[in-house]
């Protein structure tokens, strides 16, 4: 059970902070000019195109794109309605995204009112099929191609040229949420990453692996999400202690007989702790057999709503390794209790 | 002689009352006899196996068993000292459960790191012995009263040990069944072994050759038919 609750708490987990970061994780190779007052790629400011002109002509940069995100509502054939973030992005580059096409190609973008939005996310979207026209602002545009699980933290991505972004969510053509900046291969990001910030005023230069991990310690600080995950983890860890201590204890209570009479016929209380953690480990490893199972069981169904995680190996490790530390420790009370055994118990049974 | 007491007694602390379960003793246990400890519960009688067996320290006194000063001895010591001198048959047989009668008799040889190979040509001749060969492959419960007592009495003697120290090894046997019981332990002491018998049974005296009466924590009466 133990080996469930956490194995499930940590990869919803994962799936959050993957998604808190997805718009840059996504896009890593790039160093990300954004707003000096922001560290959480999901709350981009605006700032000013003429940036973007200038960041051009640094040393070592091949390129600079410009890139919008926005609020907006959408409203759809059904008669419901949702918020969507949308992202515009300069074609035919789509740096920025869309990523992880599933039906469409990324060009069908240069279409006139064309959207990009997620498989998944169909159902949220009024039940919306491909092809199909639906409102953003009260503007008519239409579902054009399909990522499958790119998801946004707390909402729903759609993807768009920037021109159209713009439009679409009323935004003035002098202003961006970021720049995603382009290196000459044999260019050093960190020296570029430098100059940027030490010249221009009102940005900040972010490497994408630098922007991703401040992005998620933001939105972590910022929110109980991490106290929360902790909390049903902590609770799990105690949980599984308390039942493999209490499973172990009861069975030495059961067989106490059993022990004192191999301690009284000559056995070690070395011998019967490693009687009683062979146990423990034989438990571990069959509960972790168990609660992968039911781990991959949920994992698997789960996806088919769009929450798709994966476990590295070293988490899965460290799952194995969890739950022998459990073992071990709910051992000690049973250890205790025989090692405190008289062998001459067995002769006033 | 395997084992010697010299003026030892036991004493129990229940909360703040000293309870005095065997008063100063001497005695001495001799290869080739067996010994029968009688006397009503509560006498003590447990209380002097125990000290036999190693399983308790002396309150006082000085206990020797085969040659090991016990009183100065570690647990650790007194396991190995149990394993390879003391052979232990109980009221209750003591087989454990999960086990086979094979498994069962083989357990002290593991315990003494025997190879398997050797261990398991040990464990026939015990059970031959005690003519229990072709229940080998029995759970304790698939076998009567007698029999697992057998089977205990097999796991005593595997390790070959000088002292057998028997707990009221007919208390849940038969007439027929306490008797071979009685005959092959008699027949151990008289192949060398030293065997001492707690018993309320007066039916046992006929196999012993000395017997011990403790009343009250005191050795009141040897009778020695050696003598």
């Amino acid at each position: 059970m133990s080996v469930f609750l956490i194995g499930q708490q940590s990869g919803i987990f994962m799936f959050l902070t993957n998604s808190m970061a997805a718009l840059v994780k996504n896009n890593q190779s790039y160093i990300w000019v954004v707003d000096d007052k922001t560290t959480n790629v999901n709350a981009l400011g605006s700032i000013d195109i003429r940036i973007g002109t200038e960041l051009q002509s640094l040393k070592g940069v091949a390129h600079v794109f410009p890139l919008v995100t926005a609020g907006v509502s959408a409203k759809f054939r059904n008669g419901t309605s949702a918020g969507l973030t949308l992202i515009g992005v300069q074609v035919p580059e789509f740096a920025g995204g869309p990523w992880d096409m599933f039906s469409g190609k990324k060009e069908v973008l240069f279409r006139d009112g064309a959207i990009i939005t997620d498989y998944f996310n169909s159902n949220a979207l009024g039940n919306l099929a491909p092809g199909e026209y639906f409102e953003i602002n009260g503007k008519q545009v239409f579902n054009a191609g399909l990522t499958k699980g790119v998801d946004a933290f707390g909402g729903i991505y759609a993807f768009t040229t920037i021109e159209r972004a713009r439009y679409l969510a009323n935004m003035n053509t002098d202003k961006a949420s970021a720049f995603l900046v382009q290196l000459n291969n044999e260019q050093n990001e960190q020296d570029v990453i430098r100059t940027i910030n030490n010249h221009y005023f009102g940005v900040h230069a972010w490497s994408g692996p630098e922007l991703t991990k401040e992005t998620i310690f933001t939105v972590l600080a910022t929110s109980g999400i991490a106290f929360s995950f902790g909390t049903i983890i902590v609770f799990a860890l105690i949980i599984g202690f308390v039942i493999i201590g209490l499973t172990l204890y009861s069975s030495v209570i059961d067989r106490i007989k059993d022990y004192g009479t191999l301690k009284a016929i000559g056995a070690t209380n070395s011998y019967i702790r490693n009687l009683i953690l062979t146990q423990a480990m034989i438990i571990a490893c069959s509960g972790f057999v168990i609660g992968t199972i039911v781990t991959e069981i949920f994992r698997k169904g789960i996806a088919t709503t769009g929450t798709i995680f994966s476990y590295p190996l070293w988490m899965r490790f460290a799952f194995l390794l969890i739950t022998l530390v459990i073992a071990f420790f709910g051992s000690l009370f049973a250890i205790r209790r025989i090692i405190r055994l008289e062998p001459g118990a067995v002769f006033r049974s | 002689m395997i084992a010697k007491l010299e003026k030892v007694s036991k004493a129990y602390s229940i909360g703040d009352q000293t309870l005095i379960a065997l008063q100063p003793t001497d005695l001495e246990v001799r290869e080739g006899e067996l010994m029968l400890i009688i006397g009503p519960s509560g006498s003590g009688k447990t209380t002097l196996l125990s000290l036999l067996g190693c399983v308790i320290y002396p309150s006082e006194g000085k206990l020797w068993v085969d040659g090991n000063f016990v009183n100065e001895m570690g647990q650790k010591q007194l396991s190995a000292l149990r394993l390879n001198t003391i052979g232990f048959i109980f009221q209750n047989f003591n087989l454990l459960a999960p086990l086979n009668a094979q498994q069962n008799v083989l357990m002290p040889l593991q315990l003494m790191g025997h190879d398997k190979k050797s261990s398991l040509v040990k464990v026939e001749q015990a059970l031959t012995l005690v003519g229990m060969l072709d229940r080998k492959n029995n759970l304790p419960k698939q076998l009567s009263g007698g029999q697992q007592q057998r089977i205990a009495i097999a796991r005593a003697l595997v390790t070959d040990p000088k002292l057998i120290l028997c707990d009221e090894p007919t208390a849940s046997l038969d007439k027929d069944a306490l008797r071979i019981v009685m005959t092959e332990l008699r027949s151990l002491a008289e192949r060398g072994k030293a065997v001492a018998v707690v018993t309320h049974d007066p039916r046992l005296k006929e196999y012993a050759h000395r017997i011990i009466e403790v009343n009250n924590g005191v050795v009141t009466e040897t009778l020695d038919f050696e003598q």
